[in-house]
């Protein structure tokens, strides 16, 4: 099965940085990067074959939509548990956002920005 | 031994003098009678002494019949005064009774016996109605010196029977110009169906009480909140109802501010949870990259640049949020201290 990373961000040079970590810690996989979630959504949809699993590192508050309206209302119902696997990211540290994404069945892990490599090493033992 | 009384006998017959001073010793009653003999002399006296009793001839030199009773009525300070008179003035005599006289004796029908139940009678008599008055004044200062606005209205009609100087004041009516509106003409013209409910509420209550918010409106047209507890009473033998109002617009208005002020705290600690760690956070992933020797000699430059716009942008947030916290006091707006002057 194809992984496809999936980095969803409002900030142009987080999506930088965090490519760049990705590009270096875990060449084999392909980077998708997407300043609009709405984007990234319909990115997801039409390459939803079943035989894809998309990992996306999601930004939390975004203007367009927050990653709890991304994940309701935008993400491709279809997907599972084994199709998708999410991490959010956030630069918040506010604790009713953690408890909050732990009611979301394809929520792996909850990351504090900045994405460090403790956050890759993790990442590397999951997928 | 019983009490002394004192009495002030206001006579200028010296015969009626004579009987009424012959009964006054028979009857078992201790008591200290004054003598005049003149409304003038009277007056002179009752300005520097109280008696318990006066017993009043109606024909004196100076003063006779209603004009002087009404006279003596308004120096007597409430004391009890008990008319003597002969047949001739017996209409006169029943009149004085309405005018405030306590009692009347025929002078020709007087004994002890009579005297002194009569002189008993009025002063118990008297008593209660010297508390009467005294709780009647007590409700009226409490109504006329209330600081917020009070009415009566009477509960059928809904016109307004009293109001006090507080009520005159915030609503810009004359007192006079009240007696003649209904309850229903202070409520703005919408409240009117609100204003029947609130009666049939206080009708229907137990306690003969209600409580309610609702909107009034003064002379000059300003509408504003109030809230009114209203008791059911009995005002001049009518059913009315007396209101107690609260102006709620200066309560109102330290409520919406204190909302306001928490709407501004709430944002503050949104920001400071989001959007303060944002440019923190890049700057310390490009950091990072410094740190690990991600980047190349050519790009540094570019990096360096981010770094700097990150540090900016936090540095906006950071004055922007001091800013707003000055804005809602949070903060002292102290003065800097002044530099010290050195003493050479």
């Amino acid at each position: 099965m194809k992984t496809v990373i999936i980095l969803i961000d409002d900030d142009e040079i987080t999506l930088m940085l965090e490519e760049f970590l990705f590009d270096e810690y875990l060449p084999e996989y392909e980077v998708k990067k997407f300043l609009s979630p709405l984007q990234a959504s319909s990115f997801i949809k039409q390459n939803n074959t079943g035989e894809v699993r998309f990992v996306l590192m999601l930004d939390i508050n975004m203007p367009e939509q927050d990653c709890w309206e991304f994940m309701e209302e935008s993400l491709d119902p279809r997907l599972t548990k084994e199709t998708c696997l999410i991490f959010l990211l956030t630069s918040s540290t506010d604790r009713l956002d953690k408890e909050k994404a732990e009611q979301y069945d394809l929520v792996r892990a909850y990351f504090e920005k900045p994405l460090n490599e403790k956050n890759i090493d993790y990442l590397k033992e999951i997928l | 031994m019983t009490d002394e009384y004192s009495i002030l006998l206001i006579e200028d017959n010296v015969g009626d003098q004579v009987l009424v001073a012959e009964y006054m010793s028979e009857t078992k009653i201790s008591v200290n009678t004054t003598l005049v003999e003149s409304f003038q002399e009277a007056r002179t006296l009752l300005e520097r002494q109280r008696f318990d009793i006066i017993l009043l001839d109606l024909s004196l030199p100076d003063k006779q019949g209603q004009d002087l009773l009404e006279s003596l009525i308004s120096v007597s300070d409430l004391t009890p005064i008990i008319i003597l008179t002969g047949y001739t003035d017996e209409d006169f005599a029943t009149k004085s009774l309405s005018l405030g006289a306590s009692d009347y004796l025929l002078k020709d029908e007087l004994n002890a016996h009579i005297l002194e139940k009569s002189i008993l009678y009025n002063l118990e008599r008297n008593k209660i109605l010297v508390n009467l008055k005294e709780s009647e004044q007590r409700y009226s200062d409490l109504f006329h010196l209330s600081p917020q606005p009070m009415w009566v209205y009477e509960l059928k009609t809904l016109r307004f029977l009293d109001v006090n100087e507080a009520a005159i004041l915030h609503y810009g009516y004359s007192y006079d110009e009240f007696l003649q509106l209904s309850a229903s003409d202070i409520r703005p013209r919408n409240e009117e169906l609100k204003l029947r409910l609130a009666v049939e509420k206080l009708k229907l209550s137990t306690n003969n009480s209600y409580l309610g918010k609702t909107k009034h409106i003064a002379k000059d047209g300003k509408v504003f909140e109030v809230e009114v507890r209203s008791n059911i009473i009995l005002f001049k033998g009518r059913k009315a109802a007396i209101v107690l109002v609260n102006d709620l617009t200066e309560i109102n208005q330290h409520i919406a501010a204190i909302e306001k002020q928490n709407e501004k705290l709430t944002k503050i600690a949104w920001t400071q949870s989001h959007v303060v760690r944002a440019p923190l956070a890049r700057l310390m992933g490009i950091v990072d990259f410094f740190t690990f020797d991600r980047i190349s000699e050519k790009e540094k430059p570019r990096f360096l640049q981010y770094m700097k716009e990150s540090a900016n942008e936090l540095d906006a947030i950071i004055r922007k949020m001091v800013d707003d916290a000055q804005e809602i006091g949070l903060t002292n707006k102290e003065e800097q201290p002044p530099n010290e002057q050195n003493e050479q």
